[in-house]
Parts: C-alpha cells; sequence; structure tokens
C-alpha cells in the first residue's frame, strides 16, 4: 500500500515535470502576445559575450516564460486565485463594482531622483518640483496657456472602489496649491467622478483612458475654459457610432482576471471628417481614426492613429484658422478630434523618447501658435520626468 | 538559476534526472558534477573558474594532509591551516573587498583601487564553507580524504545545496558519496519535499516579499506605526518561507538523488527562547560556527569570560557572513547581547514563566533583529524602528495602510499559521497517517498553482543568495 502510494507520488511528479517540458518543445512559439499587447521573447541567439555577460541566461529565463504552454490560462488561473484569497486585486489591478478595473501600483519618482516602484504614494517634494515645470512655462510662452492633468482611473472612478481615496485627494491638492494662480487650470476630475457614479460611461472598465464621451465632457470644460462656451458643439451634434464591443484594455491584461468583460468603443462623428487633413510624424494618415486597429488587441490607437511624436490636423482646402498646440500625452487622442472642430492643431507628444519637446516656449513661437494647452495625466506628474523641465 | 524558475523546473531538471538515472552507477557523481558546473556557470560563467580553483586547491591539500596525519601530525596541522587561509581568503577578498575599501577611503591618505568588475560570486559563503568543513574534518580524522577528484567536487558543487545551503558537513554525506541508493520510496519523498517547498516560496514567500516591498516604499512617503510593524513583520515572514522554502527544494532535490542533507530549520518562530530560536533557524550554519570556531575556540570549558568572549567571536562572524555591511555587523553583535543575557540568567528565568511570555518576548526581539537585517541604510532603519513606536511618523495608521493592511490579513495569517507545526499535525489527523494519494494530488496542484504564479511573474530571485 505504502509503496503503491510511493509509485504513484513519484510518477505524477515525473508526468508533470517531463510532460511540460515535452509541450513547451513541442509546440510553436509565438512571437505576440495578444492578451498582453506585447511582443514575446523568442529563442535568443547564442553568445560567448552574451554567456559571460549573464545576457543569454536572462533572455532563456524570458523566453521559457513566455513561450510556457497555456501562458495565457496559468495566468488567468493566477489572477483568479487573488480574488478568491480576498485580496480584490491582482499585480497592482483593483477590481470594483460591475468589472470596473483601476490600477493603483505606480511607479513614482522621488525628488531625489530615485524611483519606487509599485507604490501608491507620491513624493511631495517631486509633485512640487514638477508643477514648478508648468509655471516657469507658463511665464515664458507669450500666448495663453492652459493645463488639463487627467485623472488616473482610480481618482475618477473611485466611486466603484473600497480603496481609499485620500492619496488621490491629496495629490491633487498638492497640485493645485503649487500651481500658480495666473496658470489656466481645468480640472475635470470632479466632474468625471460625478458621471462615473451616475453611471455613465466616461473612463474605460479595462482600460486607463477615458471613454469618447469622457473626452467629450473634458472638451466642453476646455471651451468654456476658453472662454468658447457659446461655440460648444452639443452631444446630438454628434452621430454616436459603436465601433468595438470587445475591447480589453491594459489594466485587463495586468490583471489576468479573465472572467471581466470586454469594453466598447465608441466613434462620436460629426460628419464632416472628410474635410480635415491629419498628418503623423510628418506623413498623411486616415484621419481622426484608424479602423484598423479595431481589429487588433490595442483598440485604443485607433484614435489618431496611436503613438507619434508630432501630429498636425488642418482643413483639408488650406482654410487658416486659430492655432492650437497641444502639448500631450494618450488621453490627448480622443479629445483632439473635438477641438479640431475649431482650432487647427499641433500635437507633440510630451513623452516621447525620441524627441524633447519641454522647450514649449520657442516651439510656440516658432510654428506661431495662438494657444497651448498641456494634457497631461497625473499617473506621469508622479512618475515621468518631463514636466520639470518645461520652459 | 534558481529552483523556482520555470526553466530548472522544466528543462534542468528533467534533463538532470534523466541523465542521472539511465547513466551507469560508476557515472553517477560525474553526471551531477558536470550538471552541478553546468547550473553554476548559468548564472555565472566567470567565477566558475574560481569555485574549481576553490575545490582542486582543498581537494589537493585534503591529500596531503592525508598522507601527513600519520607520520607527523604538526605538518599536518600546518597544511591543514594552509588551506583554511587560502580557501578563506578567497571568501574574504571576493566579500568583503569593497566594504573595506569604502570604509578605508573615509580615513584620510588611505585609498584603495575600486575594482568595478568585482561583483560577489554567487554562492562562496556556502561552499567556501563546506570547503573548510571538509579540510578541518579530514585532519580531526573524522573522515578519509577523498582520493576521487568527482566525487569530493560532486560535494562541493551538488547543485541543490550549492547557492544557499543547506550547508553539509563533509562528514554527513561522505557515506553517501560514494554509496548511495536510490529508491522510489525517497524520490517520493524527495518530491513531496522539493514540492512543498516551492510552495512555500512562490506562493507566499514571494507574495510576502511583495507586501513588504509595498510599506517600505509606502514608509518613505507616509510612515505610519501600522505601516512600520507590516514592513517589519512581512520582511521576517517572508525571509523565513524564502530561505526556509529552499531548503526544502534543497533537501527534496538530494533525496530524489539518494542523498540525505541535515535539516535546516525546524519551526523557528515557535521558539521561546532566542536560544531555541538560533536552534530552529538555519541549523546548518549555527552548528558550522560551533564546530569551527565556538569548540575549537575552547567553547564553554575554560571558564564564564572565555565562553562569552568566543560567542562574541562566533557572533561577530555570524553577522558578517550575512553580508559585508555593518546592519549585518550590528545584528550579529545584537544576538550577542541576547543570548549571553540568556546564558546569564534569563533563559533560567523564561524556563519558570508561563509560555506566552517566551512566545512574545521572542518574536518581538526576532522581529526588531530582522529589522536590522533588513535595512542596509541606517538613516531609513532607524526611522523605521522609531515609526514602530509611533514616533516621526503620521500617527497609528492612514486610510491606505489599513486599506493594505486588512487585504493582506488573510496571507498574513495563512504564513503565520503555516510557521508553526500545525498544519502538518492536522493533515497527519485528518488522514491517519494513509495519506499517500492525497498528497500526491495536493502536490500535483500545488506544483500547477506554483506554475501559474511563476508564468505571472516571469521570474523572481531568490533573497538569499545574495549572502
Amino acid at each position: 500500500m505504502k509503496q503503491n502510494a510511493n509509485r504513484f507520488t513519484a510518477s505524477l511528479f515525473v508526468t508533470l515535470i517531463f510532460g511540460f517540458s515535452f509541450l513547451f518543445f513541442a509546440l510553436p512559439d509565438h512571437s505576440f502576445s495578444e492578451q498582453e499587447n506585447r511582443s514575446l521573447r523568442t529563442l535568443p541567439r547564442f553568445g560567448m559575450e552574451k554567456l559571460i555577460s549573464g545576457e543569454y541566461s536572462e533572455q532563456i529565463n524570458d523566453y521559457f516564460a513566455d513561450q510556457f504552454p497555456a501562458r495565457d490560462w496559468f495566468v488567468g488561473i493566477k489572477g483568479t486565485m487573488e480574488i478568491l484569497l480576498g485580496k480584490g486585486e491582482n499585480n497592482g489591478i483593483l477590481l470594483g463594482k460591475n468589472g470596473q478595473l483601476a490600477q493603483r501600483l505606480f511607479d513614482v519618482r522621488r525628488s531625489d531622483g530615485g524611483v519606487i516602484t509599485d507604490t501608491d504614494g507620491f513624493d511631495r517634494e517631486a509633485v512640487k518640483i514638477a508643477v514648478e515645470g508648468i509655471n516657469r512655462a507658463n511665464k515664458a510662452l507669450d500666448v495663453p496657456f492652459s493645463v488639463l492633468l487627467t485623472g488616473r482611473t482610480i481618482d475618477v472612478t473611485a466611486s466603484s472602489f473600497a480603496y481609499p481615496a485620500a492619496f488621490g485627494e491629496e495629490l491633487r491638492a498638492i497640485v493645485k496649491d503649487a500651481l500658480n494662480p495666473d496658470v489656466s487650470y481645468i480640472d475635470t476630475i470632479p466632474l468625471l467622478a460625478k458621471k462615473h457614479s451616475a453611471g455613465e460611461s466616461v473612463y474605460y472598465q479595462t482600460d486607463h483612458h477615458w471613454t469618447t464621451r469622457g473626452a467629450y465632457y473634458a472638451y466642453c470644460e476646455v471651451m468654456r475654459s476658453f472662454g468658447m462656451g457659446d461655440a460648444i458643439l452639443p452631444e446630438d451634434a454628434f452621430d454616436r457610432k459603436t465601433v468595438s464591443q470587445a475591447f480589453y484594455g491594459t489594466a485587463w491584461s495586468a490583471g489576468g482576471m479573465k472572467f471581466v468583460s470586454p469594453d466598447t468603443i465608441e466613434f462620436w462623428l460629426k460628419g464632416n471628417e472628410d474635410s480635415f487633413l491629419v498628418t503623423a510624424d510628418g506623413k498623411a494618415i486616415d484621419g481622426f481614426y484608424s479602423y484598423g486597429y479595431l481589429d487588433q488587441k490595442d483598440q485604443y490607437s485607433a484614435f489618431l492613429d496611436g503613438t507619434h511624436d508630432v501630429v498636425t490636423v488642418t482643413k483639408a482646402d488650406g482654410m487658416p484658422r486659430p492655432k492650437l498646440l497641444m502639448l500631450k500625452d494618450s488621453f490627448a487622442n480622443s479629445l483632439a478630434p473635438f477641438l479640431a472642430q475649431h482650432f487647427d492643431l499641433v500635437l507633440l507628444n510630451l513623452s516621447s523618447v525620441r524627441t524633447d519637446y519641454t522647450n514649449v516656449s520657442e516651439y510656440a513661437a516658432s510654428i506661431q501658435a495662438d494657444r497651448v494647452l498641456l494634457v497631461y495625466t497625473l499617473e506621469n506628474v508622479i512618475g515621468a520626468t518631463k514636466l520639470q523641465k518645461l520652459r | 538559476v534558481v529552483f523556482s524558475s520555470l526553466i530548472f523546473l522544466f528543462a534542468y531538471l528533467p534533463l538532470t534526472l534523466l541523465c542521472y538515472y539511465i547513466v551507469p552507477k560508476a557515472w553517477k557523481n560525474a553526471v551531477l558534477f558536470l550538471f552541478s558546473l553546468l547550473f553554476y556557470a548559468w548564472g555565472e560563467p566567470i567565477y566558475l573558474f574560481l569555485m574549481i580553483a576553490s575545490i582542486t586547491c582543498a581537494y589537493l591539500f585534503g591529500l596531503l594532509i592525508e598522507r601527513y596525519k600519520k607520520t607527523d601530525r604538526k605538518k599536518a596541522g600546518r597544511v591543514m591551516i594552509a588551506s583554511v587561509t587560502l580557501t578563506l581568503s578567497f571568501l574574504i577578498f571576493f566579500k568583503y573587498y569593497h566594504f573595506v575599501a569604502d570604509n578605508l577611503s573615509l580615513l584620510p591618505g588611505i585609498g584603495l583601487p575600486k575594482l568595478a568588475w568585482l561583483t560577489l560570486p554567487i554562492g562562496i559563503s556556502f561552499y567556501t564553507f563546506q570547503i573548510i568543513s571538509y579540510t578541518v574534518d579530514v585532519y580531526r580524522d573524522e573522515c578519509a580524504a577523498q582520493k576521487n577528484y568527482v566525487a569530493f567536487g560532486t560535494y562541493v558543487t551538488l547543485f541543490p545545496q550549492l547557492i544557499a545551503g543547506p550547508i553539509v558537513r563533509y562528514s554527513d554525506v561522505d557515506r553517501d558519496l560514494c554509496d548511495r541508493r536510490e529508491t522510489v520510496m525517497l524520490f517520493s519523498e524527495g518530491a513531496v519535499r522539493f514540492t512543498c517547498g516551492l510552495a512555500k516560496k512562490v506562493l507566499l514567500g514571494d507574495m510576502l516579499a511583495a507586501g513588504y516591498e509595498y510599506y517600505k516604499g509606502l514608509s518613505l512617503f507616509a510612515p505610519t506605526a501600522l505601516g512600520a510593524w507590516m514592513t517589519v513583520i512581512l520582511f521576517s515572514l517572508h525571509l523565513y518561507y524564502d530561505f526556509s522554502g529552499y531548503s526544502d527544494m534543497a533537501i527534496g532535490l538530494g533525496k530524489m538523488f539518494g542523498f540525505r542533507f541535515p535539516e535546516n530549520f525546524n519551526y523557528p518562530y515557535i521558539s521561546r527562547s532566542i536560544t531555541e530560536f538560533w536552534r530552529r533557524w538555519h541549523i546548518t550554519l549555527s552548528t558550522w560556527f560551533r564546530e569551527y570556531v565556538y569548540v575549537p575556540l575552547g567553547g564553554n570549558r575554560r571558564g564564564k569570560g572565555r565562553q562569552y568572549f568566543n560567542l562574541a567571536v562566533v557572533w561577530l562572524l555570524t553577522g558578517l557572513w550575512h553580508g559585508a555591511s555593518w546592519n549585518f555587523l550590528l545584528w550579529g553583535i545584537y544576538y550577542c547581547v541576547l543570548l549571553i543575557v540568556e546564558k546569564a540568567f534569563l533563559f533560567r528565568l523564561l524556563k519558570r514563566m508561563p509560555a506566552f511570555v517566551g512566545h512574545f518576548y521572542t518574536l518581538f526581539l526576532v522581529v526588531i533583529g530582522f529589522l536590522i537585517f533588513s535595512y542596509t541604510d541606517f538613516t531609513q532603519g532607524i526611522n523605521c524602528f522609531e515609526a514602530l513606536f509611533g514616533i516621526g511618523c503620521q500617527g497609528f495608521s492612514h486610510a491606505t495602510a489599513t486599506y493594505q493592511f486588512l487585504r493582506l490579513l488573510p496571507l498574513v495569517c495563512i504564513a503565520a499559521v503555516g510557521a508553526t507545526p500545525l498544519p502538518k499535525r492536522c493533515f497527519a489527523r485528518l488522514t491517519k497517517g494513509n495519506h499517500g494519494i492525497l498528497l500526491s494530488i495536493f502536490c500535483g496542484i500545488a506544483i500547477l498553482l506554483s506554475v501559474a504564479y511563476l508564468v505571472d511573474s516571469t521570474y523572481s530571485p531568490f533573497a538569499y543568495t545574495q549572502f
């Protein structure tokens, strides 16, 4: 009896170890993970130098994890386990009411230059230094400058979570306090938070961006702060078209909670979309919306063709309009189509790793911008290094 | 390579097992030796040569000692000392050079070259101690010198214990090295033990580590008393699960290849005194220091004063062994003082107290000890210590610290209960000893869950391999 049990244990162990090993080597490799929206590590090329530096073994380790049989299934098992353990979150992604997901842990920059990974705190001094950059740019610019710091999902959808909002509130208070009074600050967070509580979908449930409806409300706020409230296009001026019902965003990928259902994406079409010329990094693109992305995982990239350094919007017939320079991150991509109804746009990707756009006053002068608008996420205020360099 | 990596579990391990079990008996050590070198080279290709040099020297010195010890004991002693000095000098140079150079550079007029290329070779603290135990055991006639280079190399490099112990004394495995029998029973015991260790490390250790990192980061922005307690408690639990899990895996792997390694942990957190704690925590290290430092210095046979001096030497070395940094030295002194106080009177006093007093006393001091252990930055360590008692922080707690506390509470409770013999006892009573099949199924599930966590985290290095 005892001997049989031992045989069973030993063979189960051997079967599992050898079974997965066999599957790993027998199954073909994948070069891309749809679910995680990233390239997977493929078999690294061997090199003596790489072996000695330890790089080769690191790459092989990544290769093993990335190509492991049933990888997506295992990731889902882990996500489900964490929820069953009562943690209410996985990999720093909170699970809230109605399947709302929100990232709560971020990488935070410290004022001494260090970085704390995966924290929900923030360094007060570093935040003040970042805001000082905004004040500096405001002083250096001789055209009106407006600042829209977009909320993180957790700031706007706080009512869906048991997670305390104290840190987010403190962060926003510090930012407001540190901004010079003559900076035109557009605070969309209270309005969007109210809309969210009322059941409107203003931020995606599975992604960190605002929805087109959220972007529309932000557009109204921006117009009002420009003193152009009368020109705001009403909701029913747009044909609100659902273009995707299967959008699994960044929070869904990171959270590994497979049971959460996908988002829908709307395009709000005015009907005059063909009359604009949109260029990205110097080349004309399909207009505001690149439908091709809707068949892929990264569907938010359908707005303004995803990430580019410079995007411009003008009227196709060349008729000049007031020029708005937007210094921005990806939130601006779904906001820009609304503003393009009133302005010629130049969008600069402030987070670009290729080009540094922090000298905003010089750039604004060189393109003779009539206005400058900063659209930047609070996540970047606490984590990125760009704001503090603005001038 | 660490054991809790997918490449170890599903490439290295099956390949090693396969080769080991198909070759004839005479080649088995050679297979283990080669695969162990491969295991080491995987993470540390350059320092492989350092390790081979250490092994070769110790091997040759061992033969010399063997030759002299029958004719000229004195000469044998000198050879033994030469061998130990040489082996130790490798450890001292590679482990403490930066520490010594950095601190000397604070003095005016003294400057040692920086040597930026110098990094700590993985496992050097562990294999150096094994080599020393061999040399001394041969000299003391506790075993004969190993004439077979491959067998000796296998002893030092044996991959289950190579990079984080247990520290196996040569005399413990002398017989197993050349004459061991692999059986189904030993293999299945080993598989269960290995799986337990894997689950301890991956399912609990890594999760506790994440909680610890979180609170440590949070305390830099918004320190609270609760946060400070969580930092030190999570670190203490994490270190236990990480390290004892690793030892379980090592012992389990050893059994799969027919070796019986000594135990390294015996529920340290149920101790009722610091003396008892050190009989249950990292047992093979304490044993090593007792056998090769404390007893040779005279132990407790030369009066109280000498005994305290010997203890001080042992604990300064134990502290430094854990890392080249002042906080480890302080940690050693801390335990030295506690153990001397217990020896003087407290141990007898504690024995007469109710059990809970001893438990509370021990856990509190151990947790404070790990606070010293975990902060190489003194200022941060002192801030954390003060925060434990509500000094210099934002009160007892704030909403975010409380939220995280409630979220981690189930994990901490599971980990705390798991650090006692209770789960094992319950399992034994539940199944009334007839637990073969059920145990196997648990193991299968544990492996699958561990794989799920590993695939998700991609890779998580061991905490204890830096020492």
